[in-house]
């Protein structure tokens, strides 16, 4: 086996696995949820133009990546994305099952890569805005049959502006110490 | 177990994203008011069911079709038995329907004819297997006797020779013992027909000089004092002459291999034989009426056969007068007794129906 292949490998991948015990905080993390949560909800009763955000998502992202647990950001998403879809009028899960594998994807990555540098943590949050994005068409178009505005520019935009946005919001919670 | 706490996380996402997707399914309503997860669910399913449901069919179809045949070959046998049943049915149906038809082609006959008849069915034939014989249901309680002349509406078909009280014994006319006085159609021609124990008869004791045409009807003459002159017989279908005989078959109108009813002739009568075929086919010239002297004499004129009658003279005209004169006044010539009170002849009678030439007073 050559050592590139051993890199490449599942034992040698696993090996590159993080080992430091990250915990999050349960005041801290409740509070980056329902604060985006609410923002959410009450952001475009003054701000028309930031129905367009998903803060919920960049609040996933976050708390999943810096727990570095697929398992835990897949509850982090759950939970979020399932009161996210109790918050609407739409049926519930439907940001449940978005919320549920971002926050899982999110977790996977942050379990073998740490991220300390804002500038990837934001294109992170672009990425994984767009991925959110095109998992929102395909549910919705192919699974419950709604007509679905797939306008790729404009989700290539709301993208950089998450991923923008997530610069100054990571800044925020990371003030607010959410792991230990 | 190891594999599940290898893949654990993935189950656990697989399970949460599935979990999410049924509760999607249960809320959300299609147009025809089924939720979504029905829609998903009898998707999914139904492909299993239908595969499972055609494997049961199958199995179902093959079990009784292939395996499980108690009782078959006993209902098979029953179904045959009741096929033969059917079938013979049928023959006898169908026999009946073809005995009514011909029955009443035979009374429709029967009215036809001036001689009185009497319907009667074949009931068998005879014991002889050189003889061509029939046996009637009809017998002498009905009025058959010996001698009568036994007819279809095709043709005669023979003679009874021996009447019991229910049923009588009639010989055929194609019976080598049977004889018939018969002429022909063409010529008048009388002759005797003679039967050859065959399906054709022949006709013997006509001249050398007398032509014969094939397809020539020949009629019953009278002569027998049997059959009543007048009924076909049959038609000339073969024809040989040397210088001293001449040999006619003559190929009889009657079926008399497949009699089913037949008519026995209680009461016959002479009925008169249709024009000749020359007659038919050929225009005549008639001379007219002679006329008083002194006046000029009409030309001959040509009649064809449509309007001519050619065996009319002026005896004929006087004696169909006299008839129509005794038919007006409801007298029957020959019946009256001497110094009965004669028919009026000088009774005006409407001559519309009689003929041109009949017309002409003698």
């Amino acid at each position: 086996m050559t050592s590139s292949a051993r890199r490449l490998s599942p034992s040698a991948f696993s090996s590159m696995r993080l080992t430091r015990a990250v915990r999050l905080n349960p005041l801290p993390t409740v509070v980056i949820c329902l604060s985006a949560l609410l923002l959410q909800t009450t952001l475009p009763l003054y701000v028309p133009q930031a129905g367009v955000l998903d803060l919920p998502l960049i609040a996933v992202v976050y708390l999943a990546l810096i727990r570095r647990s697929p398992l835990i950001g897949m509850g982090i998403g759950l939970v979020v994305g399932i009161a996210q879809d109790g918050l609407t009028a739409g049926p519930i899960g439907l940001f449940g099952m978005l919320k549920t594998s971002a926050g899982y994807a999110a977790g996977a990555i942050g379990a073998y890569i740490e991220i300390k540098f804002p500038g990837a943590r934001s294109v992170l949050t672009a990425l994984f805005y767009l991925a959110h994005t095109l998992l929102f068409w395909f549910v919705t178009s192919a699974l419950l049959g709604s007509a679905v505005d797939a306008n790729v520019p404009k989700a290539l935009i709301l993208a950089v502006v998450h991923a923008g946005l997530a610069l100054s919001l990571y800044k925020i919670f990371d003030r607010m110490s959410p792991v230990s | 177990m190891d594999l599940f706490l290898r893949y654990r996380n993935v189950a656990l996402l697989i399970t949460a994203l599935f979990s999410q997707l049924a509760l999607l399914g249960y809320q959300v309503r299609q147009e025809d008011g089924n939720t979504l997860l029905r829609t998903w669910t009898i998707g999914v399913l139904a492909p299993f069911n239908q595969a499972l449901h055609g494997g049961v069919d199958y199995g179902v179809s093959a079990w009784q079709d292939y395996v499980w045949l108690v009782g078959t070959r006993s209902e098979n046998e029953r179904l045959h038995t009741e096929l033969d049943s059917l079938r013979l049915e049928k023959q006898v149906l169908e026999r009946e329907l073809g005995r009514l038809e011909r029955a009443t082609a035979l009374v429709d006959y029967q009215a036809s004819v001036p001689s009185k008849t009497l319907l009667a069915e074949v009931v068998g034939g005879g014991a002889s297997s050189s003889a061509r014989e029939i046996i009637i249901d009809k017998g002498t309680t009905d009025g058959v006797l010996a001698g009568m002349a036994v007819i279809t509406s095709e043709g005669i078909v023979g003679r009874v020779q021996a009447a019991h009280s229910a049923s009588a014994l009639v010989v055929l006319i194609n019976d080598v013992d049977a004889a018939v006085g018969a002429l022909l159609g063409d010529t008048r021609v009388r002759g005797v027909l003679r039967g050859l124990g065959d399906r054709d008869c022949e006709l013997n004791y006509i001249n050398t000089d007398v032509p014969v045409r094939i397809g020539e009807t020949v009629y019953s003459s009278g002569a027998d004092r049997i059959f009543p002159k007048g009924l076909p017989i049959g038609e000339v279908v073969q024809h040989d002459r040397t210088e001293t005989a001449q040999t006619i078959l003559v190929r009889p109108f009657a079926k008399l291999d497949r009699l089913d009813e037949v008519l026995v002739v209680t009461e016959g009568k002479h009925q008169a034989l249709p024009l000749r075929r020359e007659a038919q086919q050929q225009p005549a010239v008639l001379l007219p009426a002679p006329t008083p002297s002194g006046e000029e004499p009409a030309t001959a004129e040509v009649l064809d056969s449509a309007t001519l009658d050619v065996n009319i003279t002026d005896a004929d005209r006087i004696r169909r007068r006299y008839q129509r004169i005794g038919d007006a006044q409801g007298h029957v010539f020959g019946e009256g007794l001497p110094g009965s009170r004669p028919p009026d002849f000088n009774l005006r009678i409407d001559d519309g129906a009689a003929t041109d030439a009949e017309r002409q007073e003698p």
